[in-house]
């Protein structure tokens, strides 16, 4: 499986980020994973990318394949990042793909996950579950 | 000479009864009166002409005292008439009696109209202490009324602090079951993260992470029972209603316990032909069902297969869903009133949260509903839930 550009991790809680990207560096499908701290810094990093506000060689710049996106967080949640990621140039959103991850099971927010057809995943995070994440969605970019 | 004071006479006598005659005020003797004046003129008439004429004689004279003597005697007539009018006429001490008894009467009726004075006054006096009374009691009431009105706004004050309560904890513990399951699910990564470091092959760190995955396991399990018991709590939206087949959510229940029914051996049976279907929202028929399956499978008895028979009927306004089991049963007298409390148990063979009886209780309330349970110790239990039968959305039954 070809490998993915690179994946994002919007999370407030830091343990949880630190596991997801080592679950996710030991399934060994990106080279570039970032973390965010809240929907706001994880927007205005995607927003630069977008509006070619950044240096092209700095590793630290990358279009990601993949975000992850908790919904509870302070300054903007994941439904406030939802919207404004769906202000984006269409043609820049069109090859990302967005999963919530969160623990609630609430249908309110299953609900509004669905609404927007984005995919919901309960934590924990899980091989599994990233493998069945990126067998709905990358299976065509395979070479 | 003798008939000149004799004319003297009469004409004075006629006219003192004249006089007295204009002066009385009463008819009869007016008219008595003036008869006898009369009479005592024509008397002084005669009287007179033989004074006048003394020795004379002549027709005129004749005639004249034969006139005057006639009508001496009509007065003389009349007054014979008038005698049974004068007979009427009382005397003085017959109106002198008279007097006294009207005086009595008078007397009397004084007497009585100071009686009927006081009597009166007594009356009144009654009336206005009565009344006095009235107001004091009705100044009483008043008070009384203000009181309870005040009461009543301290108690719906009161009781909506409660609410208000209620409401808060019910956010707290949805809040905290969710805040707390983010730690609890990074405690179990790094959990097996360290375990995945960690060079197989060591008996005692084995146990160890035994230990910490039924630790935290138990945490998680908790922490999803309280997240459960706040989302029962919430009372179902219009929308979430509908009518729910007891077949397809038993379907449900069945699969989600598959394993443990398995592992039991429990066989269940059910009839839902009397009433197939219930207007109700289907996640809280599910969770009274999961919880009442899974309360009979984990209080089975031991030395026999566990049976577990559900089965519905029409009780009145109610729709009776009645779930059977031949499990250890529940002594009621000692543990009935605290079955249905929140984080109660009266068992410590199984595993359980304590919160199963009351997530099925709180679910009937909240739908109207209620709950009662039968339970014979050794022999099983019987749950009996009733539900408001809501006719019109039933539609017809098959």
């Amino acid at each position: 499986m070809k490998k993915l550009k690179g994946i994002m991790l919007i999370d407030d809680d830091d343990t949880n980020n630190f596991l997801n990207q080592r679950l996710l560096n030991r399934m060994q499908i990106t080279e570039k994973i970032k973390e965010f701290r809240n929907g706001k810094q994880a927007f205005d990093f995607l927003y630069n990318i977008s509006a070619g506000h950044y240096e092209v060689t700095s590793p630290e710049y990358f279009k990601p394949a993949l975000i992850l996106l908790d919904i509870n967080m302070p300054v903007m949640n994941g439904f406030e990042f939802l919207s404004l990621f769906e202000k984006l140039d269409a043609d820049f959103r069109k090859d990302i793909v967005l999963a919530l991850l969160s623990t609630s099971e609430h249908s309110q927010d299953t609900e509004r996950a669905a609404a927007s057809k984005i995919a919901y995943i309960t934590k924990p995070l899980t091989t599994q579950k990233v493998q069945d994440l990126l067998d709905a969605h990358f299976q065509n970019q395979e070479a | 000479m003798g008939e000149f004071l004799i004319v003297t006479a009469y004409v004075l006598v006629a006219g003192f009864l004249f006089y007295l005659a204009f002066r009385r005020e009463d008819r009869e003797r007016k008219w008595v009166m003036a008869l006898f004046g009369m009479i005592a003129l024509m008397g002084g008439a005669v009287h007179g002409l033989n004074f006048w004429n003394y020795g004379a004689g002549g027709e005129t004279f004749h005639i004249l005292r034969l006139v005057f003597g006639a009508v001496a005697l009509v007065g003389a007539f009349l007054l014979f008439r008038a005698i049974t009018g004068l007979m009427a006429i009382p005397g003085l001490r017959q109106l002198q009696k008279a007097n006294e008894e009207l005086q009595e009467q008078l007397k009397e009726r004084e007497n009585a109209q100071l009686e009927l004075r006081e009597a009166h006054q007594a009356l009144e006096d009654r009336v206005q202490r009565s009344s006095a009374q009235a107001i004091t009691a009705n100044r009483e009431l008043e008070r009384q009324i203000e009181n309870r009105k005040r009461a009543e706004k301290q108690l719906i004050s009161k009781n909506y602090e409660l609410i208000k309560k209620n409401a808060d904890l019910d956010d707290f513990v949805y809040y905290a079951s969710r805040d707390l399951k983010g730690p609890v699910l990074n405690v179990a990564g790094l959990v097996e993260a360290i375990r995945e470091e960690l060079p197989p092959g060591n008996p005692e760190f084995a146990q160890l992470f035994d230990r910490l995955d039924d630790s935290v396991s138990s945490i998680h399990r908790k922490l999803n029972n309280l997240a459960e018991v706040s989302r029962i709590q919430k009372p179902v939206e219009d929308a979430q209603m509908s009518m729910v087949s007891f077949d397809h959510v038993l379907q449900q229940v069945k699969e989600n316990l598959a394993t443990v029914i398995q592992a039991a051996q429990a066989h269940l049976q059910a009839d839902f032909s009397a009433a197939p279907a219930v207007y109700f929202s289907r996640d809280n028929l599910y969770s009274l069902l999961l919880n009442l399956i899974s309360n009979s499978i984990k209080y089975r008895e031991p030395q026999r297969p566990l049976l577990i028979s559900l089965s519905t009927s029409l009780q009145d306004q109610y729709l009776v869903l009645k779930v059977q089991d031949n499990g250890i049963g529940i002594d009621l007298e000692q543990y009935g009133q605290h079955l249905f409390s929140l984080f109660r148990r009266f068992h410590d063979h199984v595993e359980g949260s304590g919160v199963g009886l009351y997530i099925i209780k709180r679910v009937m309330d909240n739908n109207r509903g209620k709950v009662e349970v039968e339970s014979v110790p050794g022999e099983g239990t019987t749950f009996l839930l009733y539900f408001v039968n809501h006719d019109q959305e039933t539609g017809p039954r098959i």
